[in-house]
């Protein structure tokens, strides 16, 4: 699927060389995997499952790399795209439900009372923790980062750690604080 | 941009303070913040937001359905039908609804787009229509107008009424409601179901999320007579969808569960359902999964205390579990709500008064096993579209489809579908089951045009099935039964390749890969250029993925052949015949003994058989034990193997090259990754791979074994070498048959002169210039460990304390043999669970009994082997020494099926380590209980994961007065664990002695980098014993060991 579209590793370095365009082209491509991806993801998990975003932004990135293995410096980059990516998208998914709500032939929304629930939390409001993030990212950039990489792209600790290239110990700190905070604001 | 430094420091203080607890961290705020307020009140509001479980499950988690149900999205000005679409109002499971303008009436609607699935005019689509249509026709100031409805037209869709306002489920998401608000919404929604009932239209699906409050007031029911209508497409698509089903099962009857034929009395039933909640603000029967919401809705009763009788009564009867007894009609319903709220009792006070003490009281019924409610399931599905006897009989066959894919019988779940399919015409019921048995294969060749034949992993009587034909390359997106296969592709004049695919998922998701996707691209070369039993492995880039990698950054390969098979015993004595040994030309001039450069010829006075003539260490004479002609060689050392290699013209595969033909980049944690796909719990291994087996098998034996490329044992059987170095040793990989299967993730660091009889190796031989990583690695690097103190100790113990609640003990079977006596014991766990436990007591010795606790390795948990199986296997000659022996069977064994294995983060890792722990130390109460057994003489011992969790649980139960630990380690990864469940942090409080008996080249944990470290963190009295093996040590090398130190410490036994 690659075969047409611009060489990934390529954008991925222009990039990281602070050629802002590439990222530009690279939005659209991420994107659309990322959504793809979720997908196909989903589709094969089954009840009662966590979802596995890591998976989910991996397989992505194997897709757009077009071949099986990874050069770690470049999938690091690619995860720290795809969190921020996943963030949007997802925001984006909350917004267009909270429309649904509103106005006339509501539809059946079928998660709202649905308990999915893997570890009891499945109900954060994402359009306020979109807002109070970016907040957090005010205060401290690197806690409201870990946020979008763990929890919006689903990365370990350790994942977060190799992309953020700072210690598991201060990731974990980083998003013991974050969570606490980012759960008293939207608790206000 | 730096942090403030007023941040930072809270930062500090919070992360310190969430380590301690109750009065500790109270004294350490105080004391740390010295008297600034403003500090220790941030930090303690951080402390009270804190929750471990926020944002832990991601943020994909809940948008399940959008992201399931990709609609085509309108444009503002398209048009549908004739109505002129002005935005979208949303979009959910069963389609996209939008505002649309209507030319002809100048009015707006609601637009709402159908699944496709619901057009066309069968004889079954036309019934369900006519209802839609009957529905469509009631005008009812609850009940949503219908303005038109469009089958035919692609997409089909239904114009309806809009009305602006919220739904009840969005309100009640804030709370529940005052009591004269539910009653007077639900005497609206009853009046409105009344209307409907008076005309035979059921609406089967009422529901919060199906009731909008007009801005006027007015509750108005959607979606009359449109459930039918609307299933087959999309609202209950497949099980696999997790929260689609369960957000509107919570509201199904019991009949409706069970599939059977609905009336009126469904809705009374939902409608009940509502009220509740909107007076709790609770569903009562919302459950985790759908499998316990079903239970609860046919097993569990409800009972309301604290609402006004009338209101009880209301409920009680509208929620009576047999229809028969559903007396109350929604008119019913409705007279006595409109009544209630006009009497006198609601007066001003009471009206808009919550009921704090209203209570639901679910009353407990029986469990129901996970398959009836798959069964359940596919009846409710298949229900919703079908009626009629036919229709009921399919509706069982569509049942025991999901049952069988349920019990992993997909092959036979699949066929089954199949056969029932040409009495379902496209029947939607069976689609949304097929992602439970059904897979898509795609095959590419390069050329293509050849022919693909496929093999299941399925035996009929005692052979495996048959090959068959499925088509020529390229074959895209076939549907298969889901399942493990043999693949062979076959063109004229090319050489035919044979591989292994399988579309069996894990029974969890923990890797990073993602289950290997059913579309294979074979690389064919004319049959020439392939020699006898070798395969062709494309080049690309490689990055290794096992467990004990040495090398992180991917590699290039060229393409290359590989062997099939390992190397046999009777090619190995071809070479020995044609002069092997003594031809200077394939050996290096200096090679390494025990770290000294040697001349090759004193060296290959060290590579001699049993009769001191070159050859392998096991054979005598030069001779092969006699009908082994087949079996890999061993006993022979990687120099012999690289001469061999050089005798041939071939060489041993690099790493790289040896890794992608075995696994092709296929790896989870979860350890169940092999060559032929992922192994599921309880799948026979046995058929596919030989591990934990008494000697190799011919090289070209379980052919269901190949890897993606087509090699056969490159899991099990023997290890084999690779032409890799690391530092002065070198690597084998795969497994043997001394092994257990997890070791096919590991890959063992040897001395070159090494030649055990479990190891062996295969050739390749490069078809490009690329050298196939064939760089040697530096030696690996030691990590180090810090020391936990006494008081962190302390904390971190006091997790795997619990309450010595009574066991309830019963033994329920006695088994014996001349040897022992084994009583199969259940007592209750902490969780108030039955925990299982194993006692052998020997019959050569007198009670009390000196007793060891035996605990396995990860082959048990993993369900590759029994516990008990383990157990004996690995103890017997310790029962034998006249030693009672007990092992506890923890979650997930298969004496204890788990129903999931999820994926576990830090938490849930935690918590698991704490719940094994604990059984344990409930099996050690259970001993204490027992007069023949001498707990003062309590010994621990554990074989690899078993002996690292018992790490913990000898530092932290006192009752264990000595400790055996075989083939442990620990790596610096298990630092991500939550510190409670670190081994490293209990190692340096076990007080006890410890006798640490340890492979020296175990592969699995590597002696210097894994066990040295965790040996070290040890305090005295400990002793690590070093024996010539690998991952487990045999049977010979180990339990003389152990019945030797028992002796010593507990002296002999009675």
């Amino acid at each position: 699927m690659t075969n047409d579209s611009p060489d990934l590793t390529v954008l991925l370095k222009e990039w990281s060389d602070g050629r802002r365009d590439a990222l530009d082209a690279l939005l659209p491509i991420v994107y659309g995997e990322l959504r793809r991806q979720a997908h196909h993801y989903l589709l094969r998990e089954r009840r009662g499952h966590t979802l596995q975003t890591t998976a989910l932004v991996n397989e992505a990135y194997l897709k757009l790399r077009g071949q099986q293995r990874v050069d770690w410096q470049s999938r690091a980059h690619f995860f720290g795209i795809a969190a921020n990516f996943m963030r949007r998208i997802l925001v984006d998914y909350a917004r267009t439900r909270n429309r649904a709500k509103r106005g006339g032939a509501a539809d059946d929304l079928p998660l709202d009372e649905a308990v999915y629930v893997a570890a009891g939390d499945s109900d954060v409001d994402l359009l306020a923790l979109d807002e109070v993030l970016t907040r957090l990212a005010e205060v401290d950039p690197q806690q409201a980062r870990i946020v979008e990489l763990r929890y919006f792209s689903g990365l370990s600790i350790d994942e977060t750690a190799e992309v953020l290239s700072v210690s598991p110990a201060t990731v974990k700190r980083d998003w013991n604080m974050a969570k606490a905070w980012l759960h008293h604001e939207l608790s206000r | 941009m730096k942090n403030s430094p007023e941040w930072e420091r809270i930062k500090e203080i919070f992360n310190a303070a969430l380590e301690l607890e109750g009065r500790r961290r109270r004294d350490f705020l105080v004391r740390v913040c010295a008297g600034d307020e403003n500090l220790q009140a941030r930090v303690e509001t951080l402390l009270r937001s804190f929750d471990t479980a926020f944002l832990e499950s991601p943020a994909v988690a809940q948008f399940a359905d959008q992201v399931l149900e990709p609609h085509r999205v309108l444009a503002a000005g398209e048009s549908v039908g004739g109505f002129r679409i002005i935005r979208s109002l949303g979009s959910g499971g069963q389609g996209m609804v939008y505002l649309a303008s209507d030319p002809e009436l100048d009015r707006y609607v609601a637009v709402k787009i159908l699944p496709s699935s619901a057009r066309g005019e069968t004889e079954g689509i036309g019934r369900l229509k006519r209802e839609a249509r009957a529905a469509a026709a009631l005008s009812h100031p609850n009940i949503c107008t219908v303005h038109r409805i469009d089958l035919a037209h692609d997409p089909p869709f239904i114009v309806m009424q809009f009305v602006a306002g919220e739904t009840l489920a969005e309100i009640l998401r804030r709370g529940p409601l005052d009591i004269e608000t539910s009653i007077r919404i639900a005497a609206q929604i009853a009046d409105a179901l009344s209307a409907a009932h008076s005309v035979g239209v059921v609406h089967r699906d009422i529901k919060p999320s199906n009731v909008i409050m007009a801005e006027d007031g007015r509750a108005i029911v959607l979606d009359f007579g449109l459930a039918k209508l609307e299933t087959p497409g999309g609202r209950q698509t497949t099980i696999s969808q997790p929260g689609v089903v369960m957000g509107t099962a919570a509201y199904m009857s019991p009949e409706q569960v069970r599939g059977e034929t609905l009336d009126s009395r469904t809705d009374v039933w939902s409608l009940g359902v509502c009220l509740l909640e909107m007076l709790t603000g609770r569903n009562p029967f919302l459950r985790n999964s759908l499998g316990e919401i079903f239970a609860a809705i046919l097993t569990e009763s409800v009972e309301l205390t604290g609402a006004p009788d009338e209101l009880t009564e209301i409920l009680t009867e509208a929620l009576q579990r047999d229809p028969s007894s559903r007396t109350r009609s929604a008119a019913s319903i409705r007279d006595t709500l409109r009544s209630l709220t006009e009497e006198q009792r609601f007066n001003e006070s009471l009206k808009s008064r919550r009921f704090a003490a209203l209570q639901i009281r679910i009353g407990a019924g029986k469990w129901i096993g996970a398959l009836t409610i798959l069964a359940v399931v596919a009846g409710v599905l298949a229900y919703l579209a079908l009626s009629g006897s036919a229709g009921r009989k399919a509706a069982d066959e569509i049942d025991r489809v999901a049952e069988l894919a349920a019990a992993g019988k997909t092959f036979d779940a699949y066929d089954l579908a199949v056969k029932i399919r040409p009495e379902l015409p496209e029947s939607p019921e069976l689609k949304k089951i097929e992602p439970l048995f059904a897979d898509t294969l795609t095959v590419h060749s390069d050329p293509p045009g050849a022919k693909v034949f496929l093999r299941r992993f399925q035996k009929a009587g005692d052979r495996y099935s048959d090959w068959f034909e499925i088509g020529q390359t390229p074959i895209e997106s076939m549907e298969i039964a889901r399942g493990q296969y043999l693949v062979r592709v076959e063109l004229d004049g090319y050489a035919s390749m044979v591989r292994s695919v399988s579309g069996r998922f894990p029974d969890y998701v923990t890797d990073l890969i993602g289950p290997p996707a059913l579309s294979i691209d074979v690389k064919l070369r004319p049959a020439a250029e392939i020699p006898e039993g070798m395969t062709l492995v494309p080049g690309g880039e490689y990055r290794l993925v096992s467990y004990t990698r040495p090398y992180e950054k991917p590699v290039n390969l060229g393409d290359f052949l590989i062997d099939k098979f390992e190397v046999s015993n009777a090619q190995y004595r071809k070479f020995i015949l044609a002069g092997g040994y003594s031809n200077a030309d394939l050996w290096p001039r200096y090679v390494e003994v025990e770290n000294r450069r040697v001349q090759f010829s004193e060296a290959v006075k060290r590579f001699v058989d049993q009769t001191g003539l070159p050859a392998p260490r096991g054979w005598t004479d030069q001779n092969y034990p006699s009908g082994h002609e087949s079996d890999p060689v061993t006993g022979v050392s990687w120099y012999e193997a690289m001469a061999y290699a050089r005798f041939l013209g071939k060489d041993l595969p690099t790493i790289f090259e040896w890794e992608k033909a075995a696994r092709d980049g296929m790896f989870d944690e979860g350890w169940d990754t092999m060559p032929w796909g992922r192994n599921r719990q309880f799948d026979p291994i046995e058929e596919l791979a030989n591990f934990a087996s008494s000697g190799p098998k011919p090289v070209d034996s379980y052919e269901f074994g190949a890897s993606p490329y087509g090699c056969l044992n490159v899991a099990g059987n023997v290890s084999e070498f690779v032409r890799n170095r690391r530092g002065r040793l070198v690597l084998a990989g795969g497994g043997s048959w001394r092994d257990r299967p997890y070791s096919f993730g590991y890959y063992g660091s040897l001395p070159p002169t090494y030649a055990p009889d479990n190891i062996g190796f295969r050739l390749v031989k490069r078809l490009t210039d690329a050298d196939g990583g064939a760089a040697d690695f530096e030696p690996a690097s030691i990590p180090k460990y810090r020391l936990s103190t006494a008081a962190q100790f302390k904390n971190w113990a006091s997790h795997y304390d619990y309450d010595r609640t009574p066991l309830n003990a019963a033994v329920t079977d006695r088994t014996e043999n001349e040897w022992w006596v084994r009583e199969r014991v259940e007592f209750n766990a902490a969780d108030g669970e039955r925990a299982i436990g194993y006692l052998y007591l020997p019959k050569n010795a007198k009670p009390p009994f000196q007793i060891v606790h035996s605990a396995p390795a990860a082959d048990v948990p993993l369900g590759y082997s029994s516990l008990t199986h383990a157990t004996e296997e690995a103890l017997s000659p310790i029962i034998k020494s006249g030693r009672a022996v007990f092992a506890v069977a923890l979650k997930g064994y298969s004496d204890r099926p788990a129903p999931t294995n999820e994926p576990l983060g830090p938490i849930g890792f935690r918590k698991r380590m704490v719940s094994e722990i604990v059984d344990w130390r409930r099996g050690l109460d259970y001993l204490e209980s027992r007069p023949d057994i001498d707990v003062t003489r309590l010994a621990f011992m554990g074989v690899s994961w078993g002996g690292i969790q018992g790490v913990i649980a000898t530092a932290v139960d006192a009752r264990y007065r000595t400790a055996i630990y075989v083939a442990i380690g620990v790596r610096p990864d298990w630092l991500k664990w939550a510190d409670e469940a670190q081994p490293m942090n209990f190692a340096p409080h076990i007080k006890v002695s410890k006798f640490l008996i340890k492979g020296e080249f175990d592969e699995a944990h590597p002696l210097e980098t894994e066990s040295r470290p965790l040996f070290e963190l040890m305090t005295e009295p400990k002793t690590l014993d070093l024996v010539e093996s690998g991952h487990l040590p045999p049977p010979r090398l180990l339990s003389p060991r152990a019945i030797k130190w028992l002796d010593q410490v507990f002296g002999p036994v009675n």
